[in-house]
């Protein structure tokens, strides 16, 4: 397949998706009835310490990544597993979306929409922020969440205990996760 | 759809928001939007004593009227 050829049907995944009877169509595998089976077992831990002294960092799956780093990878229709991190000085414009799952329009326009890192800020207790968190963490992560096959168990054994160790090694107390 | 998926997951806790997917904070360039369900998202983390709880958000996609909040 040719670029050209890879762009067009990128786009065209892209438009089709936007089409709401489509979205429910490739969200059927994933419906499910929830039961209290499924929810037994959910890890859990309270807060440790009061929220104004923790330390958050953000993680999407909505394919966020720095405009200088290599884009998730398009090309294998099964995903990519890799993760981006993102410093957390990083101003919106050296940020951009490669993820051709979703309709990304309105995030591309402001990318707080997946990745809140300026409100965010705007509450921790630096730089005159408004004290309601601690400190925003050094570092945040970002994937794209469209993964099957081999990748899923990459996401499971590999990337996702790294990005988990690397957020405790930065003294993180709280994630907030934002799908996408 | 949300609830189904996010039940899978078992996140901890969860706010749930019937916005369109790929819009986890709201609307572009609505500042006071991004803030408030940061905060709502913290009061859970703050409040919740519930493993797995997901709490549904009030906020009705494009109807629901900021500006009150700060910005």
């Amino acid at each position: 397949m040719t670029q050209s050829e890879k762009s067009l049907g990128s786009r065209l995944a892209f438009w089709l998706f936007r089409l709401p009877v489509v979205q429910r169509f490739w969200s059927r595998g994933f419906q499910t009835e929830a039961g209290a089976d499924e929810m037994a077992n959910v890890p859990w831990v309270g807060l440790k310490k009061p929220l104004a002294e923790c330390r958050v960092a953000l993680v999407t799956t909505g394919g966020v990544h720095l405009v200088s780093e290599k884009p998730f990878d398009m090309g294998d229709p099964q995903g990519d597993a890799s993760y981006r991190v993102i410093p957390s000085d990083t101003p919106a414009q050296d940020l951009m979306i490669t993820h051709d799952y979703y309709d990304h329009k309105d995030a591309d326009a402001d990318i707080d929409v997946v990745l809140p890192l300026r409100v965010l800020r705007s509450l921790s207790g630096e730089d005159g922020g408004e004290g309601v968190i601690g400190k925003v963490a050094p570092r945040h992560y970002s994937l794209m969440g469209h993964m099957e096959g081999p990748h899923l168990e990459k996401l499971r054994k590999e990337t996702a205990p790294e990005v988990a160790r690397r957020l405790s090694e930065d003294g993180v107390d709280v994630v907030l996760f934002t799908p996408a | 759809m949300a609830r189904e998926v996010t039940a899978q997951v078992r996140p901890p806790r969860t706010l749930l928001l019937r916005y369109p997917f790929g819009h986890p904070l709201g609307e572009p360039g609505n500042t006071a939007q991004h803030r408030r369900i940061l905060l709502d998202l913290l009061d859970l983390l703050e409040n919740s004593k519930t493993p797995g709880e997901m709490l549904e958000s009030p906020y009705r996609w494009k109807r629901h009227d900021f500006s009150s909040e700060p910005s």
